[in-house]
């Protein structure tokens, strides 16, 4: 399978938008992992409840890059509230479409952008403390993308339980044991839920698929 | 005109090679076979290929195979081992670094639960650990199998050492050095004769795709996973490829001409490329060792806090093909193995690039790399998160 980058992803690389830090920002957030290889810095400055200044840093390939400088410009004007609801498959629509294995890319993108709302209303006491719980857990899971088939995992069914017992999280998947993606999935479970409030240790275990 | 430095994957045919194979194909397409004049005349053409190649092991020219590619013959090498010996439980010894052609091979059967394996581990060179090795050689220890040169960072394995540590420990373990990545780039394969195995893809010296010569010692007992007629050899078969079998024997030919010269332009080269570059762009690391302990084809970089497939998109629009160790190009978005076995970490394996000669690679593709990459490197470390604030002006 060829998998090729389209002229306006690769537009996006190559000049990206919105790239740089802003001095003194009003919120920020670093998301991604080594393992995952990816990581994407949000800045934003903030008036009255509108971004009116953003920017991104960005360690990753040339989708990482694209889909940063692409939710940027999404992003930028708009009220905090427009900028939570922005969808990663909004993105990968504005970009004219990415190869379904660099979706994970966009959703970092959206991620980071999350986290960084989310750092301006935690700085003024805005933000609900949220407890932890299983529906919590599963709204991290929405973004853990199966790349052959870039779709979330909550979406194609594989994710079987989720257990929260006194900050330790269980999550019990449904993949085939030989599945090359696998490692990649259980590393980004562990990423997103183990950065949620209050969690203490997360254990992924995959029960295999009835096929097997 | 691309600048090109993935020979390790992919070299071009030889256009004498071309030329030696084509009439194999349209007025000589015979099969092998005795007595008759079409048969016999391929079996020749084999036998002649089969002698060149023996000469060059060390061997017999009845000890040569021919498989159709290279993860083919190292999956024959690998299961034909297990498959000759009955034992239960067989082990196998590997390195933690081998390319995908043995090590995937090698971790199905060890899934499947056919087989013990270990795994030995390096140091920050690429090394094999002798001492683990000693010890991990038991009674039931079948088959070590790994390359001579590893096809990542270069790494020319001590395996005169390591052949004589494992018949030392247990004299009934069969070898298999991987010899791909050494073919062209090492003097010699003087080596060949303490090993039991040794595969050797031809795609990487200039010969037709996908054919690898498989030498298998005499009195070895393997016996192979494929099954089809055996008329032309019993652990690879079905009908040979014969005008591939000839272009290997041309493609081996050309190499050995004036190979010692050859070398000393892939290391001038590889030479300018790891310390030119290393002046232009700081926080430069090399992956694997240095000088005469590295294969003279082998150039493997990691550019500090910057990301290998982007490094490897910005080359591409430049007409430069080079390979990356990140994650994000890999299809199963697997950063390299190979640099997390030595370094055990991911941002060195992410940002790897890794660039393969050729004995025809010249200073005008060195230049044209050299030109362009402190400025695709500044550009990418400008924009990256993890760049110190020295980056940023």
């Amino acid at each position: 399978m060829s998998i090729k980058y389209n002229p306006k992803v690769i537009e996006h690389f190559k000049n990206p938008h919105n790239q740089g830090v802003i001095e003194n920002p009003d919120a920020e957030a670093l998301v991604g992992s080594p393992a995952c290889g990816d990581q994407i810095a949000i800045y934003l400055k903030i008036n009255n409840d509108v971004i009116e200044d953003i920017k991104f840093e960005s360690y990753g390939c040339a989708s990482n890059i694209a889909t940063a400088s692409i939710v940027t410009d999404l992003a930028k004007g708009k009220t905090l509230e427009e900028a939570l609801s922005i969808k990663w498959t909004e993105a990968v629509q504005e970009l004219g479409g990415l190869p379904p294995v660099k979706y994970h890319c966009s959703v970092l993108a959206v991620d980071g952008l999350r986290a960084a709302v989310k750092d301006y209303l935690r700085k003024n006491g805005r933000l609900p403390e949220e407890e932890l719980s299983s529906d919590l857990v599963r709204g991290e899971l929405y973004h853990v993308i199966y790349p052959p088939q870039g779709i979330d995992i909550v979406a194609l069914k594989r994710v079987k339980y989720i257990g929260v017992d006194d900050g330790n999280v269980r999550i019990e998947i449904s993949f085939a044991h030989d599945d090359p993606y696998l490692q990649e999935i259980v590393d980004e479970i562990k990423e997103k839920v183990s950065d949620l409030p209050g969690v203490k240790s997360v254990e992924v275990v995959n029960e295999g698929r009835g096929e097997e | 005109m691309r600048a090109y430095f993935d020979h390790c994957r992919s070299t071009y045919v030889d256009k004498d090679v071309l030329d030696a194979m084509t009439p194999w194909w349209t007025e000589k397409y015979w099969a092998p076979a005795s007595f008759t004049y079409t048969g016999t005349t391929a079996a020749e053409a084999i036998e002649k290929s089969q002698m060149a190649y023996a000469k060059l092991f060390g061997g017999k020219p009845d000890e040569v195979h021919f498989a159709q590619s290279h993860s083919l013959a190292n999956n024959i090498a690998v299961q034909g081992a297990i498959n000759g010996k009955s034992l239960e439980t067989p082990h196998i010894i590997t390195s933690a670094i081998e390319h995908g052609s043995t090590m995937d091979m090698v971790k199905q059967l060890e899934k499947s639960g056919k087989v013990k394996v270990t795994y030995i581990p390096v140091d920050k060179n690429g090394f094999v650990d002798l001492d683990v090795l000693r010890k991990s050689v038991t009674n039931d220890t079948v088959l070590v199998t790994m390359g001579a040169v590893n096809y990542m960072v270069g790494t020319i394995q001590p395996v005169e050492q390591i052949s004589k540590i494992i018949k030392e420990a247990n004299p009934d373990t069969l070898i298999h050095y991987d010899v791909t990545w050494g073919l062209g780039r090492l003097p010699n394969l003087s080596f060949a004769p303490l090993a039991d195995l040794l595969t050797a893809s031809i795609e990487r010296i200039h010969g037709p795709k996908g054919i690898t010569a498989l030498w298998v010692k005499k009195g070895v007992p393997i016996k192979g996973p494929i099954y089809g007629s055996q008329a032309y050899s019993r652990i690879v078969p079905g009908t040979p490829d014969v005008p591939s079998i000839v272009g290997a024997a041309k493609a081996l030919e050309l190499m050995q001409d004036n190979l010692p010269s050859k070398i000393e332009n892939m290391r001038r080269l590889r030479d300018r490329l790891i310390n030119e570059t290393m002046n232009l762009v700081p926080e430069t690391l090399l992956n694997g060792p240095e000088g005469d302990l590295r294969s003279p084809s082998n150039v493997c970089l990691t550019f500090k806090y910057v990301e290998g497939e982007s490094v490897e998109m910005y080359l591409d629009m430049e007409d430069i093909t080079v390979d990356t160790g990140s994650a994000c190009a890999n299809p199963f978005l697997e950063a390299n193995h190979v640099i997390l076995a030595m370094y055990g970490d991911y941002e060195r394996a992410h940002g790897a690039i890794r660039m393969t000669l050729t004995w025809t690679t010249t200073d005008e593709e060195v230049d044209k790399f050299l030109d362009v990459i402190p400025g695709i490197v500044s550009k990418l470390r400008k924009i990256s998160p993890l760049a110190p604030k020295v980056y940023k002006e």
